[in-house]
């Protein structure tokens, strides 16, 4: 696999780094094209070299066991802890990816002085957690004190949702400037190079790093809100992002900081319930197809899992961004609808409730119940069946429809500068 | 605990990086001071920063459940990541290590620009593997090679064994400067503060980090060769893996373990071709030297280390092996020492199997017979354990409770505090 030398162009108010991607072998809908894209007033700050295009062309070489050659300039110190990271990997996603040979043309630092910390932040509850540590009047480092966020498209929200992206982003712009932190919307489709062929959670940092190192010249310290915390990851929890795989990918210039994984979900709710910014703001919901101003279905897992703490805390009628809050203990039997024993979160769940509303256990192990049942009915229904219930909409997995990390108009740009 | 400001003192051709260490409560045989003490030319990269002696006096802190205050001056990085990094301790061994409050009296990085690249150099499979990988033919990034070695006095080597440490000191340092690494002799007394309290074996990281983080004029990266491969870390992490020496990181140093990506098998077939490593490896835990045999050939690392490199037909190339295994069946040696926790076994069978099959057969003798002695001494009673002392057995070389201390040393520094409060 070759990651060619890396481009820049603007057009219509965006700047656009990409590079061509070649495989040796024809894959189909593995990417030919990998691209960011910014606003033009953060031009200076997207990086030329090809450290933001190694990362998710790694995964597709460590995918189909195809050694790479990089054409671009490489960080030193990226390529020297590669290796590693390759192995830890591999190792944590047994059988997925193959550490893979990488030549490199060039190695040499970013020639820049970035001056920007900061983090993704997609308006969940890591993210706000992360955000809540680092705010300027609550870090007293200012090392660590927040510039700049990334607010990305292509990550958790698809591009059939781009007015929807755009809505949500010039709402967290507007509440970000007011603790001092800009915002930035970057666009990319360097999930193309998970999914369908992985299992689109367990990579987030294909799309995190490379989107903090395509603006290389802008960030010197970056930090990855954590997923699962020590005792999950501990256990061996399948996922590309922990402390120490995020911190392989520094370079000279951006030092990667995996964040709060000493801290379990539910802690991290109860630290952010009372932050006002947080309560009008929240947003967990994975849930494709939203309206456009509703941030929390409140049905699927992830909306009941964080409304669990807030309501045991007393703090989810503080929450404006749910749609459908809980009112009464009984309410707690929703998270069945949705509930996943392989979730992670079930034992960390109980300890919270255990520690902060008892009262709620009964519920709650009865919905656990209810929602184990659930889980194996599901498990046990024949894939023509699911097959079938796709057509009323069941069973859909948007993450895998076509295009939908991709942007056809920036594509077409690409293809038309390429020639030119 | 107060970690008191650090001081220099130079004397007798050494210069000696010292600080108080004040408990808030008296505990038996803990040290007053932390030292490291370093040849006279290496003063100029001795600073008066509190890093080395926070991750020293941290493990004591959490042991012994006190909150710290930090005196000196300490990296914003390193305090940085503090918090977290004792979460994933007190995580992995919850009944040593406690996480605590620490208060800094001034936060700022140590002024200079260090450019020196450092590592380990105690001479065993795991130091020489680190250092084999960063010579220039296998690294080529020069940011990235080893030009100064640290070989430690007062960890593997007691401070009273200073013959044995002077032989394999003279012998290494010329071995190192062949291959450009200049060898540093730093002794230091941080061993005491986990001596009959911590399990060594899993709480050197931070020690081991300290005596580097005591030259931090020097060096802008260090390596801690790792002793746990990434199979092994699933089930044994401890405080020393690429996680957590990580976090021990400050803003003019880059602390990296190095190594975990291969078995301590791999690592052994790595140099067993390198001239260096024939000439001066150590693995030995009996520390009876011979000149230019300091292994002894019995002890249950010496044969864990033999095994392979007889299987690639190597080992008599090693001359620091008292006597090297020469037939199939001398493999049954290892059953003497044999330990079944030692984690090394299921890398040791697909090794052979792939390198050298016919010793299988032995192998699999050696570890039934092993594994019977090793039930044998598990369950013998105390009192025939303490019997059997006065023979010899079941002692170790380091039990007297200052087995870590150089009252030399301590005078010296006493003599400079004693001369500085008046």
């Amino acid at each position: 696999m070759i990651i060619h030398q890396p481009e820049i162009f603007t057009r219509e108010g965006y700047v656009i780094l990409w590079a061509k991607t070649e495989m040796n072998t024809q894959r189909s809908g593995f990417p030919k094209y990998l691209w960011y894209r910014v606003p033009e007033k953060y031009a200076s700050n997207l990086s030329l070299q090809s450290d933001a295009f190694l990362i998710p062309g790694l995964l597709g070489g460590m995918y189909y066991r195809e050694p790479i050659q990089v054409r671009g300039g490489i960080s030193p110190r990226l390529a020297y802890h590669l290796d590693e990271y390759q192995y830890v990997l591999s190792h944590t996603m047994s059988g997925a990816v193959q550490p893979v040979g990488i030549q490199y043309e060039r190695l040499h630092p970013l020639n820049a002085n970035p001056r920007a910390v900061g983090a993704t932040f997609s308006g969940g509850v890591d993210s706000f957690f992360t955000l809540l540590k680092h705010a300027p009047q609550n870090q007293p480092n200012p090392e660590y004190q927040f510039t700049h966020c990334l607010f990305i498209n292509g990550f958790d929200i698809v591009r059939k949702d781009n007015k929807r992206y755009k809505t949500i982003f010039a709402h967290y712009q507007k509440t970000l400037a007011e603790i001092n932190i800009e915002l930035v919307p970057i666009e990319t489709n360097v999930a193309n190079t998970i999914v369908p062929r992985l299992v689109y959670n367990q990579y987030p940092s294909v799309i995190l790093a490379g989107s903090a190192l395509a603006l290389g010249g802008l960030f010197k310290r970056f930090f990855v809100a954590s997923t699962y915390d020590f005792d999950m990851i501990q256990k061996g929890i399948r996922c590309s992002s922990t402390p120490l795989m995020d911190r392989l990918l520094s370079t000279e210039t951006l030092d990667f900081e995996h964040h709060g994984a000493n801290y379990a979900r539910a802690e991290k709710v109860a630290a952010i319930s009372d932050w006002k910014l947080a309560q009008e703001n929240l947003r967990v919901c994975g849930m494709p197809e939203l309206g456009t101003n509703m941030l929390n279905c409140s049905q699927c897992e992830k909306c009941t899992r964080t409304m669990i703490p807030l309501y045991a805390l007393g703090k989810n009628s503080k929450f404006t961004t749910f749609q459908r809050p809980f009112k009464s203990n009984k309410d707690l039997l929703r998270w069945a609808r949705k509930f996943s024993p392989y979730s992670g979160f079930v034992r960390e769940t109980f300890k919270f409730i255990k520690k902060y509303k008892p009262s709620l256990l009964p519920w709650l192990r009865i919905a656990a119940f209810l929602g184990t049942i659930r889980y194996c009915i599901l498990r046990l229904i024949p894939g023509f069946v699911k097959n079938m219930l796709k057509n009323y909409g069941y069973f859909n997995d948007h993450l895998k429809e076509e295009n939908a990390f991709d942007n056809t108009v920036v594509l077409e740009w690409i293809r038309h500068h390429e020639k030119i | 605990m107060i970690i008191h400001q650090p001081e220099i003192i130079r004397k007798n051709g050494y210069a000696i990086l010292y600080a108080k260490i004040e408990m808030a409560k008296k505990r038996e045989n803990f040290p007053e001071r932390l030292w490291y003490r370093v040849p006279e030319r290496f003063a100029p990269y001795l600073k008066v920063q509190g890093d080395a002696f926070l991750v020293a006096g941290l493990l004591a802190g959490m042991y012994f459940k006190e909150d710290i205050e930090v005196r000196g001056t300490v990296s914003p990085r390193l305090a940085y990541h503090l918090e977290e990094y004792q979460f994933v301790l007190n995580l992995r061994t919850p009944d040593a290590a406690h996480p605590v409050s620490i208060q800094y009296e001034h936060l700022s990085p140590v002024e200079g620009n260090p450019t020196g690249v450092g590592a380990t150099f105690s001479g065993g499979v795991d130091s020489l593997f680190t250092i084999w990988s960063h010579l220039p033919q296998n690294q080529p990034d020069p940011n990235y090679q080893i030009t100064h070695g640290i070989f430690i006095r007062g960890f593997d080597i007691l401070h009273n064994e200073k013959d044995n440490y002077q032989q394999l000191f003279t012998q290494y340092a010329k071995q190192a400067s062949e291959i450009g690494v200049d060898l540093i002799e730093l002794e230091t007394n941080v061993v005491s503060i986990t001596h009959q309290r911590l399990n060594l074996s899993y709480f050197y990281g931070p020690l081991i980090i300290s005596a580097g983080l005591a030259i931090s004029g020097l060096f802008r990266r260090f390596y801690i060769p790792s002793s746990w491969d990434y199979y092994t870390l699933q089930h044994t992490a401890h405080a020393s893996d690429p996680l957590v020496d990580g976090f021990l990181s400050t803003d003019t140093m880059e602390i990296v373990n190095h190594g975990s990506t291969h078995r301590r098998i791999e690592k052994v077939e790595k140099i067993a071709n390198w001239e260096v490593a024939q000439k001066i490896l150590w693995v030995c835990l009996e520390a009876k030297f011979r000149e230019h045999s300091w292994n002894c050939s019995r002890c249950e690392k010496c044969v864990r280390t033999m095994i392979p490199l007889y299987a690639l037909g190597v080992l008599d190339k090693f001359k620091t092996f008292e006597k090297p295994i020469q037939k199939n069946r001398e493999i049954l040696w290892y059953a003497r020492k044999f330990n079944l926790r030692s984690n090394y076994l299921s890398e040791m069978f697909p090794y052979l199997k792939r390198k050298k099959p016919e010793l299988l057969p032995w192998l699999v003798v050696t570890t039934m017979l092993g594994y019977l002695r090793h039930l044998l001494i598990t369950y013998l009673p105390k009192a025939v354990k303490h019997g059997l002392r006065r023979y010899g057995y079941f002692v170790s070389h380091n039990d007297a409770p200052d087995a870590y201390e150089n009252p030399e040393v301590t005078q010296l520094i006493q003599g400079h505090y004693d001369h500085s409060s008046t």
